[in-house]
This record gives structure tokens, sequence and C-alpha cells, in this order.
């Protein structure tokens, strides 16, 4: 198991660097058309929103909304409007593991 | 590279990584429980260096899946990072090769939202991240020679900082992982770091901020809805067509305003 586990390591670490690498070491900037310049401006938001809202919701995905909110849900909300206002990262990250340990612990 | 710009950079990735602390501490405790050895299993930290990655591939290898399954699933996983790497490329056209080659090891989410944040002039003001000089600041003041040297430092800084507190993190939760109860749900500090960097993003945009919203949306829904689709590639369409939609928004949204505007 730990020699599979090193030579996927070593293959995902291999394709991992080369993506790194892609456009940054290899393509410079005459070789992205304007198009694709446009819509990397928006790689941040729906990439971090893809990454976070799943795990936000749970198993049941959007049927979660349609029941009593869940812990993790109140307490991103919670989070998200601090984030909003503060833009502080480490603020943001504990009003929301605050909350989420507060609702928890009231059984809401 | 210029040793202010190393500095800046060194400096300025800790606030955004600081939450990663949990993220560390929680892959440290899976590499732990996962019945691969320790040292293989942190080894994942400074070959593959990116969590998200990392947590799916010794959950996956320690079900016994083969090797190019599980190399497979990092490449999915990572493949934001050729988008990254486009994003970030723009700025160091003029950078030498080897630099661009080393420095492309330590490319990360975080010195992307960083490097992007810095485009707002007042993306320091909460007092977590005290830049003396951003580097579009310096393009006004400086020569361009001076901006690329000094950029290629902040980058520099930004992930080796950010590469050797990984391995420590991630080393911590290994050895103190047994300690840590499950009931501290530390594992929701993931969501909520990555909710904080979308809406930072958001901020961060010049303008009008309704695509990068629409992009946002678009990107959780389908991601919401592709959960369940083989090797995370949930995340991977989400991540296209957010693009495509806060794309296509601005585009929308430049014409009617030519056509409005006189």
């Amino acid at each position: 198991m730990n020699s599979t586990a090193l030579a996927a390591f070593l293959l995902g670490g291999l394709g991992t660097y080369l993506m790194r690498a892609s456009f940054f070491a290899f393509m410079g900037d005459g070789l992205i058309p304007p198009v694709v310049g446009r819509a990397l401006r928006y790689v941040g938001p729906a990439v971090f929103a893809a990454i976070f809202l799943p795990r936000v919701l749970g198993e049941s995905g959007f049927a979660t909304l349609g029941e009593r909110p869940t812990p993790e849900i109140v307490a991103a909300v919670i989070a998200g409007g601090v984030g909003w206002k503060t833009r502080h990262v480490p603020l943001t990250l504990a009003v929301g593991m605050v909350s989420l340990w507060l609702l928890q612990w009231a059984g809401l | 590279m210029d040793p202010q710009g190393l500095r800046d950079g060194a400096r300025g990735i800790v606030p955004l990584v600081v939450p990663a602390i949990p993220f560390g501490v929680v892959l440290g405790v899976a590499i732990n429980e996962s019945g691969l050895s320790r040292l293989i299993g942190w080894s994942s930290s400074w070959i593959v260096f990116a969590g998200s990655a990392q947590f799916v591939a010794v959950e996956l290898l320690a079900e016994g899946t083969g090797v190019f399954l599980a190399a497979l699933t990092i490449w999915i996983v990572n493949a934001r990072h050729v988008m990254y790497s486009a994003a970030i490329a723009r700025r160091f056209a003029e950078a030498p090769r080897w630099w661009k080659l080393v420095t492309s090891y330590v490319l990360i989410d975080q010195s992307f939202a960083l490097l992007d944040g810095l485009s707002d002039k007042h993306a320091d003001d909460d007092g977590s991240a005290e830049l003396e000089a951003s580097p579009d600041d310096l393009v006004e003041v400086g020569n361009a020679r001076d901006v690329l040297n000094y950029r290629m430092g902040f980058l520099f800084g930004s992930g080796v900082m950010a590469w050797a507190l990984w391995q420590i993190w991630v080393l911590f939760g290994v050895l103190l992982g047994d300690v840590i109860p499950d009931s501290w749900s530390l594992i929701y500090a993931i969501p909520i770091l990555f909710m904080t960097l979308m809406l930072l993003a958001i901020r961060a945009m010049p303008g009008n901020s309704i695509p990068a919203v629409v992009a946002a949306a678009v990107g959780g829904a389908v991601a919401v809805v592709g959960r369940d689709m083989p090797n995370g590639t949930g995340l991977l369409f989400g991540a296209i067509l957010g693009i495509i939609a806060g794309a296509l928004t601005e585009t929308v949204l430049a014409r009617k305003e030519t056509i409005t505007t006189p």
C-alpha cells in the first residue's frame, strides 16, 4: 500500500507541477486569447464557490434548503456576513467555527 | 528578486494561510488514521502540495485504489491550477525561465488570491496584512524592471512561506492528531476558508461585481448538483460553467452600457 501511495503521489505531483507551470513557465502572455483572458477574471469566484458550497449544504445538496437550516448553513451565513463586512480571514473563520460550536451545543 | 518583495510576500501570505492550520492538522489526522506509513502519508504534502487533492488521494489510497486512478484524481482536483497558472502568467511574462520553473512548484490558490487582492489598494485595511507597497502601486511610480523584481520576490516569498508552514502543520496533525477530539468539527474550517477567499475575490473586482457574483452562484450551484459525479469532476464543471457565466455576464453588461451611454 505504501509503495502504491508513493507512486500515486509522485505521478499526481508531477502532473500538478506541470499544470502549475503550464501557462506560467511555458506559455507567455501572447498565447492567451483575449476571450480566455476575460474568462480568467472569474476563475477565483467560480472555483472557490464550487469548493465551498457543496460542503456547506452537505449530502442532500439543495434539498437541505427546504428543511430546517443545519448548524453548518447558519454558521456559514453568519461567517459570510462577517467576511463580507471585514475582509478579515482569521476573524471570519473564528466567527464561523464558534457559531458552529454554539449551534451544535445548543442543539439547534 | 527584490528582497523587499520577498519579505512583503512572505509576510502577506501568512494571514491567508493561517485559516489552513485546521485543514493541515485535519489532513494530518486523516493520514495518521489511513493506515499509510506516517512518512509516506506526509510526503504527499511536499510532493503534491495541494490540500484538497492530498485529502482525496489519501482517502482513496487507504481504500486500496490503484496508482493511476489515485493520480488521475489528484490531476482532476488540481486541474484548477492551469487556470491559476494562466491568470498569474500575464504579470510575469518577462521573468526569467529558471525562476518560473522553480516558482511553479509553490504556486497555490492563496498566492493567486493575494496577488488578485493586491489590485485593490485597500485590501490591507483590516490590519491583518500590512503591506508596505502593492505591486500595482509601484506600476505608477517605479520602472518596469523594479516592478517585475518586486513581484517576483513577492510571489516566490509568499509561496515558500506557505509551503514551509504547510509542511509543519500537516506534520503536526500527523503526530498529534490522536489527541484532537472529532467533536470539534475542525473539518468545517475548510468550506469557511474557501467561502472567505470567494468573498475577497468578489470584493477585489475592479468596477461592477455582478459578473463575479454570477460566476460564484453558477460555479457553486453546478458543483452542488454535480457533487456525486466521479473523481471530483463536479467541481471542475462548476468552475468552468461559473467562469463562462461570469464572462458572458460581463459581455452583456458592457454591451448594455454602450447602448445606454451616448
